[in-house]
């Protein structure tokens, strides 16, 4: 059974290139237009793992990060942060949130899948 | 003369006017028996009705003498008004041209998206027909190709590396086609900072307008060269750094 990755970016582009390269890869996808969406999916759904925007409309990725953890089921699935911010003192505040780990956009199809596989087996 | 004085005196004709008309229609009452009704209510109607004439003539007079003097400091001040109606003409127009910036922005942002959605359409168009090219040369592949048919077999090896070549660019273009994203988040930021910009040189504007007297061409360039460095300051996270599209670094926690 193919794992499943929820995909939380509000760029549809964005958004369309992480499916096109997880589903080539075989993972299921469910996609999330800003953290607010994906908090009802990630509670319908059990995702393997939460790859996240930070700058997002409603509710951006930190504080998703941070509803998420409160969640039984998401207090070891691994949550990537997939941003244009690459400040330390941004990375400190996911890494203090729980985030697994960091990626600057734009991302790397290949580079990805490699962390992806790295972090969920 | 003074202002309270004035009041009081208009209070007290007001006063006698009302208590006059009170008295004619006690008479009126009073007198109702002895027939002579018509001329009592006469009277007093009379007398109240000029008392109030005499007020509203006051009232008037006092209205007459006020406009000049209204007028007067308008002349005293006249150079006060002027600037303040230059600095909020001044206002509108730097409203309008920050307007226009975003607008500006706004169309970039119309223009960048539609040509992203083109893009990822062309893009999404590309990888169905490259994996159906794949599929096919794997089928012709597996086919019963005879080992001795030497052009044959080099055709498809050639059309494995160009279906591979072209993976590879699909791929870069999945990174390429991220630019839509970063540049959305920069014309974002860039629009709250003019807000910001905006927003600031209104604060300096209302300080001017109220400010006890007119203040030196240095001091409003400071207080501007202040407010751009806290907007510098407010705006210091910038969500987008990159210079280009080079792949983003990776921290694993």
């Amino acid at each position: 059974m193919a794992k499943k990755i929820l995909a939380v970016d509000d760029s549809a582009s964005i958004r369309q290139m992480l499916t096109f390269t997880l589903k080539g890869a075989g993972y299921d996808v469910i996609e999330a237009v800003d953290g607010q969406d994906a908090l009802d999916k990630a509670n319908s759904h059990k995702v393997n793992l939460v790859l996240t925007d930070i700058n997002m409309p409603r509710m951006d990725g930190l504080q998703l990060l941070e509803m998420l953890r409160r969640l039984s089921h998401y207090k070891s699935v691994p949550i990537l942060m997939l941003t244009t911010e690459s400040g330390d003192d941004m990375k400190a505040k996911g890494k203090e949130a729980g985030a697994t780990g960091w990626l600057v956009k734009p991302f790397d199809p290949k580079r990805l899948l490699e962390v992806i596989g790295k972090v969920i087996g | 003369m003074p202002k309270t004085e004035c009041n009081k005196k208009k209070l007290f004709i007001a006063l006698a006017g009302i208590v006059l008309i009170f008295v004619g229609v006690q008479f009126q009452w009073l007198l109702s028996e002895s027939g002579s009704v018509m001329q009592v209510l006469s009277i007093s109607s009379s007398v109240g009705l000029v008392w109030t004439l005499v007020l509203l003539s006051i009232i008037e007079y006092d209205k007459s003498q006020e406009i000049p003097l209204q007028s007067g400091m308008q002349d005293n001040l006249s150079n006060e008004p002027k600037a303040l109606v230059s600095d909020s003409i001044c206002n509108i127009e730097a409203d309008k041209y920050f307007c226009k910036i975003k607008d500006d922005l706004g169309q970039a942002n119309k223009l960048v998206g539609d040509a992203v959605n083109n893009l990822v359409m062309n893009f999404n168009y590309i990888s169905k027909l490259t994996s159906s090219h794949h599929s096919m040369v794997l089928a012709i592949e597996k086919l019963a190709v005879p080992a001795d048919n030497e052009p044959v077999i080099q055709l498809l090896k050639r059309q494995m590396k160009i279906a591979e070549k072209i993976e590879q660019e699909l791929s870069a273009a999945v990174t390429s086609l991220q630019f839509g994203d970063l540049v959305t988040q920069l014309l974002s930021h860039t629009a709250h900072q003019i807000d910001a910009l905006n927003m600031s040189l209104h604060r300096i504007d209302r300080q001017n307008f109220h400010g006890p007297d007119g203040r030196s061409l240095d001091e409003i360039r400071q207080e501007i060269s202040s407010a751009v460095v806290l907007t510098k300051k407010e705006n210091k996270n910038k969500p987008v750094v990159q210079q280009g599209m080079r792949v983003g670094e990776v921290d694993l926690f």
